[in-house]
């Protein structure tokens, strides 16, 4: 007797490798005898098993590429719908989900991109890719708890030097060789297809933050990324400028400290000596 | 398990909540949107951490009945339950508090994969036990009964001994747990298969059914043949209203969803829906009024 576990393992296999057949006798084959089947011809049971796996295969393939589609909105509109269906189907394939909560899969599209054949050449697509995955996880990611900055102006300024920020929880940094969000912002639903995008034209610093209920995404100069990078990782405030001013000289550190404070991008703060 | 702690839905016309209506539904509020008296989510897509779903979810919450409606814990899987999607879905459970919760008789994952589909189930003894544990866990994790959904289907498995009204009433008889009847779903496995819908759910014990599902379906042409495929993509056909009507015949009025997850259509229309489901409601007795079911959430 074959068991439950078998099934399913047979059935999983048979539709995510295209290999019906090693399910195939586990399925009921309905006998259509002549003259059953009256009026509007309404019923399916002449049906193969082949074929009613096969629905269960285009289903679980469809509803996952949809769900693909949904979080890579501009690489399906770079690439064309066409073309995306078909990655996708091989996405599914090398990387099925693992987690039935779809809202982040695709984590590995990036490092798929880039050995895909057919868009190898294409390099820009896998940090448009990595872009729209972590403007996912800044949409989903925890909220904000609320940040005080009153309790900043009660301290001690010669205690300053020695602050450490938390950022965000939803805030992620990004920097790419390519002008990443020129291309983002040229293929957003309603925008102006933009045909003079240059692929030289310079590298770009990100930070990507949800401010409220919508996602942002800041350009930086490289000293403020750099900067975002050192306070990111743990760094006290004097650390961060002095090796930040030591690299860039033009860094401005009340710009920067402006822009954090502005925007909310702080989560909370403590003293490295206490 | 407390039994108290489980508030019914009244009989009344709910839908799906879709991201596409959040605005439109608080800057309307419930007098404008009448007749839709409460919403139902797919519990998976309020289980990230933060973000604009939870913000919406808990100001509609605030003002209308809930119900938390999950397809990933693949309650049939013989691997065993996925412990971090549990886990999840009791903190959103408990976050929501919803008034029903409910999963479906089917699986989703094997290998550790998940594939995306409500797959069916050979009817055995072997099945038996294994859902049985598994809706058992569920149930004593989350400390409240769960509905458990009749699935559509397009294959049957040789394995099956018992045909699947017997098998759904085992299960709850079994558990403890509820059916969420769908009845589109029964009526595109009985056309998929041959089978008798009235004589199907007749069959059903009306005093486990917590709620009703009502949905489009799609009519394919399949290798030549006709395939209805439940997807949710359209108006409830003439047939499934047929027999919901024959269903609240036999069972009184119960709480009944208008499921819409693909093609999503605005809001009047998922309203239009919902007042014809309530119409029918109103032909048998017991129906609670809107403001007083609202009183239940």
């Amino acid at each position: 007797m074959v068991t439950l576990c078998d099934i399913q393992d047979k059935f999983s296999r048979a539709i995510l490798g295209a290999q019906n057949e090693i399910v195939m006798n586990e399925i009921v084959m309905t006998e259509i005898i002549a003259g059953e089947i009256t009026g509007e011809g309404d019923l399916a049971l002449g049906l193969t098993p082949q074929a009613r796996i096969n629905i269960y295969r285009n289903n679980s393939f469809i509803t996952l590429s949809r769900a693909l589609a949904k979080n890579f909105p501009v690489l399906c509109r770079l690439v064309g719908q066409n073309f995306f269906d078909h990655l996708a189907e091989k996405y599914v394939e090398k990387y099925p989900p693992v987690t039935p909560l779809l809202m982040s899969y695709g984590a590995n599209m990036p490092e798929f991109l880039k050995g895909f054949d057919a868009v190898k050449d294409l390099s820009y697509l896998a940090d448009v890719a990595r872009l729209e995955h972590l403007w996912t996880m800044s949409f989903n990611g925890p909220d904000a708890t609320g940040f005080d900055l009153g309790l900043i102006s009660k301290m001690d300024p010669e205690r300053f030097d020695d602050l450490i920020f938390k950022f965000l929880p939803n805030m992620q940094l990004m920097s790419s060789v390519f002008p990443i969000l020129d291309i983002w912002l040229a293929n957003q639903e309603g925008a102006q297809k933009s045909e003079d995008i240059d692929l030289d034209s310079g590298p770009c610093y990100l930070v990507i933050f949800r401010k409220a209920q919508v996602v942002e995404i800041m350009t930086l100069d490289l000293a403020n990324y750099t900067f975002f990078e050192f306070l990111g990782s743990g760094e006290t405030l004097s650390c961060a400028a002095e090796k930040v001013t030591t690299k860039y000289p033009g860094f401005n550190l009340q710009a920067a400290m402006n822009n954090i404070v502005q925007n909310s991008m702080i989560e909370h703060f403590e003293c490295a000596k206490n | 398990m407390d039994s108290s702690s489980w508030v019914p839905i009244p009989a009344i016309a709910g839908v799906g909540l879709k991201p596409q209506h959040y605005e439109e539904i608080l800057s309307l509020g419930p007098k404008a949107i009448a007749p839709i008296g409460w919403f139902e989510v797919h519990t998976e897509n309020y289980m990230g951490d933060g973000g604009p779903p939870h913000h919406y979810l808990e100001k509609i919450r605030q003002d209308y009945p809930l119900s938390m409606h999950g397809v990933g814990l693949s309650l049939g899987t013989a691997e065993g339950l996925n412990q971090d999607h549990l886990r999840g879905v009791k903190n959103v459970v408990d976050r929501y508090q919803p008034a029903l919760v409910s999963e479906h008789i089917s699986w989703s994952i094997a290998n550790g994969v998940y594939l995306n589909d409500l797959i069916p189930l050979p009817y055995t003894a072997e099945t038996m036990k294994i859902i049985g544990d598994n809706i058992d866990l569920v149930q004593n994790f989350l400390g409240r009964q769960i509905l458990v959904e009749n699935p559509s289907s397009y294959l049957l498995f040789k394995s099956s001994d018992r045909e699947e009204p017997d098998f759904i009433n085992e299960i709850l008889a079994n558990t403890g747990c509820g059916l969420l009847l769908d009845v589109n779903n029964v009526y595109v496995s009985c056309q998929n298969h041959g089978w008798d819908a009235r004589d199907y759910i007749a069959r059903l014990k009306p005093e486990t059914v917590g709620e009703i599902h009502l949905a489009g379906h799609a009519v394919k042409e399949w290798h030549g043949q006709t395939l209805r495929i439940d997807d949710h993509g359209s108006n409830v056909s003439r047939e499934v209203w047929d027999l919901y009507v024959y269903t609240l015949s036999l069972m009184g009025p119960k709480p009944s969803l208008i499921e819409w997850d693909s093609n999503i259509p605005s809001l009047m229309t998922l309203q239009q829906e919902a007042e014809r489901a309530n119409s029918l409601l109103r032909k048998f007795p017991g129906v609670i009024d809107d403001q007083g079911a609202r009183k239940n959430g």
